[in-house]
């Protein structure tokens, strides 16, 4: 390769970069200042992208469509602060995290239903004729791109560094309870570093947009990418996310063009996984010190459960088990389907359930998982041969050494390395499955695989597959109840309200939040199977991102404490679109994939609202008050 | 200077504060002192605007702050020294001392800071040595120190004051009394809450017990000291002596 090529690499490489960086400082600055990881950052920047674009598209002249855009993202970013977080008061970190996925989800639901998805083309600031340096082409674009990073990145420093407001700022991070004593308005200030991630944000697709397209599809991958920035260069300081988004755009453009497209995803997410178990603290970031922990109320805690099996959950246990059967019966052969899907999802959403609810880590990537347990169900029985039963306890096992391997490495570290971790993981065996085309069958995936049969027994029909979902969803939920109502099961609660405290009565940390992990691993190793055997077919496509964002939307709305919840939550997520069909019609798929994801967002939103305050539980409590009641009512007439 | 009626306070269901009336006069050092859980932190965090109270009054120079935010009392000249100091680990010991100060400052960093960082490091010398370094990584007693100087920076003229002896060895202990006591020299109030009981109410003007809730007694630091039942109850003088 010339060294012009090889130039030419580096600098779409490095604008590239430059755009991520601004995502990851959007990343850096709200965690900065709130603690909170918030996920809809890439999401600013799409959305300061196709604002922009469509004020042009609508005839405002650009000097104007960008400022105007910049600050609606900024405005937005504000809004989400008050009406949501601020409303979450006493929400812990974990559901506060959560909820910004709902932002982003919100954002993206709400652009695809307002404007839909198709690119807006945005004419450049000064000229798109490019400039030339010793053969390498440099379009001016880019040069307003890295010109706005770099005064954008001087001003972020001056203002953390040198201003009262960026030190206290910082300070509210640090120790919220220690800002308040020095009369800091946590809730002003957190609401301002959200108008200014919303600034950032929208302020670099604005500048980045006219490079490429601005269309509603790169939320995510700009909110990943960011996010890699910043993880990659460190979350928590000024020059980290610039590092690391600089470092990140030039991996891919330089495994892009030098090794294989293909494998470019691979490649650089393979590079922050490499770094999060070498660096969990990114390059330029530094192991906080004598950090204060978390110490929101626990408002989900305890109250609602049992410490051991007791009779009452043998109870609970049938009514659920004679609810599930009925439901079989009753449902029309229309929704058996979605059923099925429900029960797939629900297994992955118990994993979470003592993932997330109990031992505290979120997980953005147990698609990982299922694939593991698709890919070693189609395999090994379409290739070698296997009865499914061992194909199954294969991918299962599998799933839990690969996630006891990477907790090894992440959970060393407090805080949410999980959720980076498990993304990369996630990014690496989608391009994995879609290239190693001996084994999965590449995109296409692997075709003619047969129902789940044991001893003989085929289940083909959809009554027989949900017979076998119904049981495997039923071993799950006795798993998850035996652990969670034992001795591990309150050193997981003890461990998410304090983990010092817990780790002081000599509960091993790390070795629950693994072992919470392996059992999530498991759990979405066999849903994954169960998939492909009624499916038929194994392909990358049903295990992405958008899968993740469907299981802690799941996961959400059952409630994290909730192992009966995972059926609930996962019932809405996959009924939900059926739903919107029904009422909206199919005309419109757009805007109905829109509008499922703008619910999405919404439900998240408000459900974690209600469950700060206590209202799901007072709710769940008024419920069983009648129901108590009414049984009352009854045995006193008799 | 401060007057509290009938006050309560609690964490939802949780009473902690029960009908807490309690009166600190100018230049008086006033201690509040009870076993643990008795509710002396919930009535200082009351006091400082850091918690809500449910009902009752809480009057500052005469005014009613019981609506007003922390910053705005700061500004009235409350100062607070909060349990277990809540330094912010992560930034360096003159970023920690700026922000005491930020209530009264507003937004650009005034030129007179720097002598009002002065005078702080005069009084804990310690301090400037370290004063690029994080505030995580002082040693106990230098913590202690800039939770007292933070508290400085605000210009208090009442300083509450809870638990800082807590975690510090005997002879720390006595060099931040000692502090505090020269504090008082220069006119400032305090109402301080500790569980080192008798130390602290030698140093005293008066006391209150608190316990479960209530003020179980109250007087002159020489008669709460002199009372046999209450040094066997609250003082932590066993019945051996």
């Amino acid at each position: 390769m010339d060294l012009v090529s090889l130039g030419q690499i580096v600098i779409s490489g490095l604008a590239n970069g430059a755009l991520y960086a601004f995502v990851g400082l959007g990343f850096s600055l709200i965690s900065r200042s709130t603690g909170i990881i918030n996920f809809a950052q890439g999401d600013f920047a799409m959305l300061g992208a196709v604002l922009t674009g469509f004020l042009v598209a609508g005839g405002i002249p650009l000097i104007l469509a960008v400022p105007l855009a910049v600050l609606v993202c900024g405005l937005v970013g504000g809004g989400l602060h008050v009406l949501a977080i601020q409303r979450a008061e006493r929400a812990n970190m974990a559901q506060l995290i959560i909820m910004t996925i709902g932002f982003a989800i919100l954002i993206q639901g709400a652009v695809t239903w307002g404007w839909g998805s198709d690119p807006i083309a945005i004419p450049a600031f000064t000229g798109s004729a490019p400039l030339d340096l010793f053969g390498v082409t440099i379009l001016p674009q880019q040069l307003w791109l890295v010109g706005t990073l770099a005064l954008v990145t001087a001003l972020m420093w001056f203002f953390f560094q040198r201003t009262v407001l960026g030190l206290a700022l910082r300070a509210g991070a640090s120790n919220p309870l220690g800002a308040a004593f020095v009369g800091i308005n946590h809730k002003r200030l957190g609401a301002y570093s959200f108008v200014a991630g919303g600034l950032l944000g929208g302020l670099g697709g604005a500048v980045w947009a006219p490079i490429a397209f601005a269309q509603v599809d790169i939320g995510i991958a700009l909110g990943l990418k960011g996010f890699t920035a910043a993880a990659l260069g460190g979350f928590g300081t000024t020059f980290g996310p610039i590092a690391g988004g600089l470092i990140f755009g030039l991996v891919e453009s330089l495994a892009a063009g030098l090794i294989s497209s293909a494998y470019t995803d691979a490649i650089s997410y393979g590079l922050l996984l490499v770094v999060l178990i070498a660096r969990p603290q990114g390059l330029l970031g530094k192991i906080k010190r004598g950090a204060v922990d978390d110490h929101r109320e626990e408002v989900l805690s305890a109250g609602l459960l049992a410490t051991r099996l007791s009779r009452q959950d043998f109870i609970r246990f049938s009514v659920a088990v004679v609810v599930l059967l009925l439901l079989s019966v009753i449902l029309a052969a229309s929704w058996k389907t979605a059923a099925l899907f429900a029960g797939i999802t629900a297994i992955v959403v118990i994993g979470m359930v003592l993932l997330t609810g109990f031992a505290g880590q979120i997980s953005l990537g147990q698609g990982t998982f299922m694939m593991v347990g698709a890919y070693a169900s189609g395999y090994l029985t379409l290739k070698q041969g296997w009865p499914p039963i061992a194909a199954i306890a294969f991918g299962m096992v599998f799933a839990g050494l690969l996630a006891l391997v990477l907790g090894r490495f992440i959970f060393r570290l407090r805080g949410y390395y999980l959720a980076m971790a498990s993304l990369s993981l996630l990014m690496i065996f989608q391009t994995l499955a879609r290239e190693l085309h001996g084994i999965t069958g590449g995109p296409n995936g692997l075709p003619g695989i047969a129902p789940f049969n044991i001893f003989g027994m085929q289940f083909f029909s959809d009554d027989e597959v949900f017979f076998v979902i119904l049981v495997a969803t039923l071993l799950c939920l006795i798993a998850g109840l035996s652990i969670t109502r034992s001795r591990v099961g309150r050193a997981l609660l003890a461990m998410r309200s304090d983990e010092l405290a817990a780790r002081a009565c000599g509960a091993n940390v790390v070795r629950l939040k693994i072992g919470a992990f392996v059992f999530a691993a498991a759990c979405a190793s066999l849903a994954g199977s169960l998939y492909v055997h009624y499916l038929g077919i194994a392909n990358p496509l049903p295990f992405s991102f958008k899968s993740s964002i469907e299981h802690i939307v799941a996961l959400t709305l059952g409630g994290f404490l909730a192992l009966y919840g995972s059926y609930f939550g996962a019932a809405v997520v996959v009924a939900l679109p059926s739903v919107i069909t029904t009422v909206f019609g199919d005309a419109d798929t757009q805007a109905g994939a829109g509008l499922k994801f703008l619910l999405f967002g919404l439900l998240v939103i408000v459900v974690i609202i209600l469950q700060s305050n206590g209202n799901t539980r007072r709710g769940s409590e008024r419920v069983r008050g009648w129901l108590r009641s009414g049984l009352r009512l009854k045995t006193a007439e008799t | 200077m401060l007057e509290i009626n009938a006050l309560h306070a609690g964490y939802g269901k949780v009473a902690v504060l029960d009908a807490i009336d309690l009166e600190v006069n100018e230049g008086e050092f006033v201690a509040i002192l009870g076993p643990n859980g008795a509710g002396k932190s919930t009535l200082l965090k009351t006091i400082a605007g850091v918690h809500s109270p449910q009902s009752g009054t809480i009057s500052l120079f005469g005014r009613r702050i019981g609506r007003l935010g922390t910053a705005e009392r700061i500004r009235m000249g409350l100062g607070a020294i909060p349990e277990a100091r809540q330094l912010f680990a992560d930034m360096n010991v003159r970023e920690n001392l700026v922000l005491g100060a930020y209530a009264r400052i507003g937004v650009r960093i005034p030129e007179s800071l720097e002598t009002d960082l002065d005078e702080v490091f005069v009084l804990f010398p310690r301090l400037r040595e370290r004063e690029k370094q994080s505030a995580g990584s002082l040693s106990g007693g230098e913590a202690q120190m800039l939770a007292i100087a933070r508290a400085l920076m605000g210009r208090p003229r009442l300083l509450l004051c809870d638990e800082p002896s807590l975690g510090l060895a005997p002879m720390l202990v006595r060099e931040m009394l000692g502090a505090l006591e020269n504090l008082r020299e220069q006119g400032i109030t305090i109402l301080m809450a500790d569980q080192n009981a008798l130390t602290v109410l030698r140093m005293a003007d008066r006391g209150y017990v608190l316990d479960s809730g209530r003020i179980v007694a109250q007087g002159e630091s020489e008669a709460l000291l002199n009372d046999k039942r209450l040094r066997a109850a609250y003082l932590g003088v066993g019945l051996s002596q």
